[in-house]
């Protein structure tokens, strides 16, 4: 069975490598939108007492107590009905920031309230407006605690990509579904891509170990 | 025979020789009490008599002629019994179940019995009232007489105290010390490791003085406060008397 | 008009309920005891043990959920096991969020107060009585938030159940969607009952933890 795996991933390997390479991408991709995305929502969140945070706290809440397939087909099967055509990559890498900028928004938002109230109060006291106090007071403060999750957050993406098999994209999980039809070794096929997965993820974790031991902390430990 | 009798035991964590050639006996109903300053090496000799330390590297220790390394787990922690510095109370259980339930466990006591005999055992410490507390709402001192009675309930031969009172607030450590010296006077035998020097003075039957893992002076109470022979031995003393 | 739409839509989604709460259920008991003997493992003081564990969990933290119930619907006829789409789908969530169990629970037993552990050990119970009677207790009690937590993560998990043919809520929905064309109010409806299920257990997982909190506090 190992050696048919084997062999099945060296006879397909461009289906393989295309579907890794596209699942890095849309991972990356997310990565960056969600980023921006969720950063901005997790200081909004925080910050506002208004209306913007209470629909944050909103989108947040959804996503969080809803499959991400059901957000995945939400957007796939909405967007048309809207008017907006995408291509099926394209539609992924949307759904990947919808659901991760709500996580990258609560690990902000969560970061930024482990500062200690004792933060703002000197600041008001100082006469600091919001937007610095934000920018150069709690933000900072907050990055130690927040960075770490972030960087498990990609890990969490790769395997989020998987998800877009339903949507047709051609990644990991895809790959192996497409060679399996055409060789009928489904199991073999599913194999290589699960090796593909776990290697991936080891890479990955051992990048962002480096990362952080030069950037001075981790997210095992707790700061 | 002696009641107990260690030879020459050594004792090594990883390569810190923590226990050097130490010896000693005792008969029963004695109460040897064992003293140093920390690092001495105390804690980890009655520790490596239940096991909790060890094993040794070298030497011997037996109880009533039987060697300990070869008695069975079940008779061992049945004959001996620990006392801890932190109580070490089961905190999810009741003060009454703390005593009750190692009872019905290890020595197989109907619940009846086991409720009896607890509830006795927390009448002669003066904490039958508590019974249904939970250990975290009671003192330390109470906490520690609870623990006494988890072990007495156990009916062993040899009891070890472990720095009992170190971890109390001063005003406690006269109950538990109390507790100790009906044990004593009782006739128990017991090995406690303290600084209470009141308590080794006035019940001890002999003082084992440790320093970095030696045995330096063994001596009754009389002798070892009056008249101790090492230079080492009057140090201590003389700063745990009067500092 | 539009309204009939919603409630034969809401009817057919809603059909699907019951095959999530038999497959929440079914699985969590399992994954549950795989988490309490992997989290016994990975705080066991055998390097064997905790390397086993160890590997467990990060198989399962590296695979993706949908990647894995594929593995086992394709692995198991190759064995000649054949057991039926909703049986390879209580293994698949039970054994991947086992792994995730497994940690939940060895932090929890790292944590237990090592000084209660010796006293057990001083007064004679053995291994088996000490787990089950001096550290697990304590331990499930203090991680159930957690892993009720985990439990939310298994609804979630259950939509990707349907691509071994199980009609449950997201299926469902999605052919109500290729019917109606109506994917913002269906999907709504869909999402709907997702969130009460979640929301209902993380409700559950705040009582338990008061009472929890009170219980240790009694205190």
């Amino acid at each position: 069975m190992f050696t048919t795996a084997y062999d099945l991933f060296w006879q397909y390997r461009d289906v393989y490598l295309r579907g890794l390479a596209n699942a890095l991408t849309a991972a990356a991709l997310g990565l960056v939108l969600s980023l921006c995305v969720g950063v901005l929502a997790g200081i909004v969140r925080f910050s506002s007492r208004g209306i913007a945070g209470r629909i944050i706290g909103i989108y947040v809440s959804v996503v969080r107590n809803t499959p991400m397939l059901v957000q995945v087909y939400f957007i796939y099967f909405g967007l048309p009905a809207l008017g907006i055509t995408l291509s099926a990559f394209a539609t992924g890498v949307v759904a990947l920031t919808f659901n991760s900028g709500a996580y990258i928004a609560e690990i902000t938002r969560g970061g930024l309230a482990a500062i200690p109230q004792g933060q703002t109060e000197a600041a008001m006291a100082l006469g600091l407006n919001q937007r610095v106090l934000l920018a150069r007071v709690l933000v900072p403060q907050a990055a130690p605690t927040v960075l770490p999750a972030i960087t498990g957050q990609f890990v969490q993406l790769i395997k989020d990509t998987s998800l877009l098999y339903t949507i047709a994209v051609l990644e990991i999980t895809k790959a192996a579904d497409d060679v399996g039809n055409e060789t009928y070794q489904f199991l073999e096929a599913y194999l290589v891509s699960c090796v593909i997965y776990v290697v991936i993820c080891a890479v990955l974790n051992l990048l962002v170990d480096q990362y952080e031991r030069r950037a001075g902390f981790s997210r095992h430990r707790r700061v | 025979m002696t009641f107990f009798e260690a030879r020459n035991v050594n004792l090594y964590f990883g390569s810190f020789h923590v226990l050097r050639d130490v010896s000693f006996e005792f008969g029963k109903g004695d109460v040897l009490v064992v003293c140093g300053p920390s690092g001495s090496g105390k804690s980890t000799l009655i520790r490596s008599i239940n096991r909790l330390a060890g094993p040794l590297a070298s030497g011997s220790m037996s109880i009533q002629g039987c060697d300990l390394k070869s008695l069975p787990r079940r008779d061992l922690y049945r004959r001996i019994g620990m006392v801890f510095q932190r109580f070490n109370l089961f905190q999810h259980l009741t003060v009454l179940e703390n005593i009750a339930l190692p009872q019905r466990r290890v020595l197989g006591r109907s619940r009846r019995e086991a409720a009896d005999r607890a509830r006795a055992l927390l009448d002669r410490v003066g904490l039958v009232d508590k019974a249904e507390t939970y250990p975290v709402r009671l003192s330390g001192g109470q906490q520690q007489r609870v623990a006494i009675c988890r072990t007495l309930a156990m009916e062993p031969e040899l009891l070890l105290f472990d720095e009992p009172t170190s971890a109390l607030d001063p005003e406690m450590v006269g109950e538990v010390l109390q507790v100790m010296r009906g044990l004593a006077s009782g006739g128990m035998t017991m090995i406690v490791v303290t600084h209470e020097m009141g308590f080794a003075r006035e019940l001890g039957t002999e003082i084992l003085f440790m320093e970095q893992g030696q045995v330096v002076e063994r001596a009754p109470p009389v002798d070892f406060f009056a008249s101790p022979r090492e230079a080492r031995t009057r140090a201590f003393l003389d700063q745990i008397l009067h500092h | 008009m539009i309204f009939s739409l919603v409630y034969d839509a809401a009817a057919l989604i809603l059909s699907g309920m019951p095959i999530v709460i038999v497959l929440i259920v079914s699985a969590f008991f399992p994954a549950l005891a795989l988490g309490v003997v992997g989290g016994l493992m990975g705080s066991s003081n055998s390097r064997v043990l905790r390397f086993i564990a160890a590997i467990y969990v990060y198989i399962f933290r590296s695979v993706p959920f949908l990647m894995f119930i594929f593995l086992i619907y394709y692995g198991l006829p190759y064995y000649n096991i054949d057991i039926g789409p909703v049986s390879t789908a209580i293994i698949a969530l039970s054994l991947s969020h086992g792994a995730y169990m497994t940690e939940i629970i060895r932090g929890g037993l790292l944590g237990f107060d090592k000084g209660q552990n010796e006293a057990a050990i001083a007064l004679g119970f053995t291994l088996t009585q000490r787990l089950r009677d001096i550290v697990l207790p304590p331990t499930l009690m203090a991680t159930i938030p957690s892993l009720l937590g985990q439990a939310i993560l298994m609804v979630k998990d259950t939509s990707l159940v349907s691509v071994v043919g199980i009609s449950e809520l997201t299926r469902l929905g999605r052919e109500v969607v290729i019917r109606t064309n109506e994917p913002f109010v269906v999907f709504t409806i869909v999402a709907a009952a997702y969130f009460v299920l979640c929301f209902g257990l993380e409700l559950v997982a705040r009582r338990l933890e008061a009472r929890v909190r009170r219980i240790m506090s009694r205190q």
